[in-house]
């Protein structure tokens, strides 16, 4: 049996993540995203408020003095939040799973150590540092030459590892205290035997940041460079086993990709509920344009969509914590199949705005800029789709 | 402070007036799908004044709500928000009433719970828009009732020291306590809810109560206790007539607008 009704749990989460959404997001929205310089754009006070109200800690285990909400319900509330504001939404969703990673591979030493400290801080947030100039999605791809993947190094010297290398576009990296570190280990075996985890503490001598990207969407989040120069961490700081990381990496894929439809699902959701209300009250040719058919038409396109997406990222989320049920084809998918569908959702919802969809202070294009970055956020959706053709012919 | 906020679950006052329905011969309102029930604004107002009070004073905040199963809901959402108990009167027991026949449900609830040095409700319900639970239920428990109140001081004694809205501005009132005291919306913007406090509602149950569990007087409950009579009940016509009122300038376009207003009794 299959059954979509959510627990009472689920529910006052979804309505938590919802009045915090309307109530402290949406009004700093616009607004913020407006500014020129890409730092003024993020808030730390919406951090705190966020913090106060327990959401930067859902996913944190009880006995850390967390919610230890599952993936589900964490999808939920990514798309709640990321209806008020996508910037805003993934901030705290980059950081709820990267506690889940620390907790799923780290040692109880190593969680310990590093998240009862984010438990107490009210601005603790987490970053991975993957992406570089000469790689991102090829990670993903199905090919471990030697010559693809991360140029950061790690070398073992003593107890101790030294980082060297540079990333870039990294969410939120220039905000967080913590960094997880993804560098090559072994460069004469493929990605998928040499690469390795580190936690990283931003105060680290060596770690360092450059520009923050100034992106066309998705600006209140900070996207930024990190460098890391002869930084010197303990053995003890391996999160998971030295070259495993990509693999420890695809564990993380299992919710981060419900994480990412649900983002690009709330701020379609955001778009489509704009439209909606606009159509019933726009009049045009003697009566509101939701009842001219091209119009009404639309909507139940664009209302479908989102169901289908939300369906498809509840799945996701689902199967990220019962492994028994979990198909690498539906993570690998969910992503693309949502950010595809869902800017074509803010799309429409902007072409039924007519000449006010591309007045910025409508927030009709400020949407259609955020969902046109998840097209490429969490990886292409071109290499996702290649992926998971290769399961499809392997019989996965 | 033992604090109790008396709270109602009405159907969702944001919703378009389109969504409900009159029916004028069983002179009942009935809410179309989709309109929630949710607790009554002013409600909610007086939730965060009995947690801002015990948070200064400590002690602890119970709410109750007369209604049906649904009304669970809204008690669970006053847990989410930090209140440690809440408890149900079972209106399938008590039966639907009227204000006065609700202030003595209330009243035996309040009566059942123990020792409370006050109790808040809001100032009135968005469903009825009646106001007067509040003041019914401190006259059958025979305490002081300050009503419309925008802000609450504990003082020596200890009593209590208000700030009560008045059609020109405000008084000041001081209260020997337990009181019962209906604010506004003036006093303070209700919290939201926290993911701490929705861990701790999990592991509780809202108790149900009958009218047997609080001896309620079933000639002042439920329909036996129905002192208000329903003559008819229809959706007001509404006939809307557009005029443009303008002008040489903006400024005399706004006295044109005044004028008109002043010649329509609106000012």
């Amino acid at each position: 049996m299959i059954g979509f009704s959510l627990t009472e749990e689920q529910l006052a989460l979804q309505t938590m993540a919802r009045d915090f959404a309307e109530r402290e997001i949406k009004p700093i929205s616009l607004v913020r995203d407006a500014l020129p310089d890409p730092r003024d754009c993020f808030q730390w006070d919406i951090i705190e408020k966020g913090s106060q109200i327990g959401i930067r800690t859902l996913t944190l285990d009880r006995k850390y003095g967390g919610f230890g909400a599952d993936s589900l319900s964490t999808a939920i509330v990514v798309e709640e939040l990321c209806a008020g504001d996508l910037g805003v939404g993934v901030t705290f969703a980059q950081t709820l799973k990267f506690v889940q990673m620390i907790q799923w591979m780290g040692t109880e030493e190593q969680c310990k150590r590093f998240l009862i400290p984010f438990r107490e801080d009210p601005c603790f947030l987490i970053a991975a540092t993957c992406t570089e100039p000469d790689t991102g999605s090829d990670h993903m791809m199905p090919y471990t030459g030697l010559d693809i993947g991360s140029k950061t190094v790690a070398v073992r010297d003593g107890n101790d590892w030294v980082i060297n290398g540079m990333k870039h576009f990294i969410s939120a990296s220039n905000r967080s205290k913590l960094l997880i570190v993804f560098a090559r280990t072994d460069k004469d075996k493929p990605i998928n035997q040499g690469m390795t985890l580190f936690l990283v503490p931003v105060e680290t001598p060596g770690v360092s940041f450059g520009q923050v990207h100034n992106k066309a969407g998705e600006r209140l989040i900070n996207n930024a460079e990190v460098f890391y120069d002869n930084v010197r961490v303990p053995n003890e700081n391996v999160l998971g086993n030295v070259g495993t990381g990509l693999m420890d990496m695809a564990r993380l894929m299992r919710s981060s990709n419900a994480y990412a439809g649900a983002s690009v699902l709330g701020t379609a959701r955001a778009a489509y509920e704009k439209a909606l209300e606009f159509a019933k009250t726009r009049v045009q040719g003697g009566k509101p344009i939701i009842q001219h058919e091209a119009i009404g038409m639309m909507l139940a396109e664009m209302f479908i969509g989102l169901e289908a997406v939300r369906n498809i990222v509840w799945k996701a989320g689902w199967t990220a914590d019962n492994p028994e049920y979990y198909d690498p084809k539906v993570a690998s998918m969910t992503k693309a199949f949502a950010s595809e569908t869902c800017f074509r959702i803010v799309r429409m919802a902007m072409e039924i705005h007519g000449g006010l969809g591309i007045m910025k202070e409508v927030g009709m294009e400020k949407l259609l800029r955020d969902a046109a970055c998840f097209l490429h956020s969490d990886g292409t959706n071109q290499m996702l789709a290649i992926r998971t053709g290769t399961f499809l012919a392997r019989g996965i | 402070m033992n604090i109790v906020v008396c709270i109602k679950q009405v159907p969702d006052p944001e919703a378009p007036a389109e969504m409900f329905n009159v029916d004028s011969e069983a002179k009942r309102i009935i809410p179309g799908r989709g309109v929630k029930g949710v607790i009554s604004p002013f409600d909610e107002n007086a939730i965060e004044a009995g947690l801002k009070l015990k948070e200064q004073h400590g002690g602890q905040v119970t709410t109750i709500s007369l209604g049906g199963k649904g009304t669970e809901d809204t008690l669970k959402r006053s847990l989410h928000m930090g209140v440690e108990n809440a408890v149900l009167l079972d209106e399938e027991s008590l039966g639907s009433s009227d204000s006065y026949g609700t202030a003595h449900a209330l009243a035996a609830g309040i009566s059942k719970l123990g020792t409370y040095d006050l109790i808040i409700c809001g100032r009135q319900a968005a469903d009825w828009d009646a106001g007067q639970v509040g003041t019914g239920i401190a006259e059958v428990l025979g305490i002081p009732c300050i009503t419309l109140v925008r802000r609450i001081e504990v003082v020596d004694g200890p009593s209590l020291r208000m700030e009560r809205l008045t059609e020109d501005g405000y008084e000041v009132v001081n209260s020997p306590m337990p009181a019962l005291v209906t604010v506004t919306n003036e006093i303070n913007t209700p919290r939201l809810t926290t993911a701490m406090a929705i861990m701790a509602a999990m592991s509780g149950k809202i108790p149900r109560w009958s009218s047997q569990d609080i001896d309620a007087d079933a000639s002042r409950t439920g329909a036996a206790g129905t002192r208000t009579r329903l003559i008819t009940l229809r959706s007001p016509a509404i006939d809307r007539n557009c005029r443009v009122v303008g002008g040489e300038t903006v400024e005399e376009a706004a006295v044109n607008l005044a004028l008109a207003l002043r010649e329509d009794k609106v000012l």
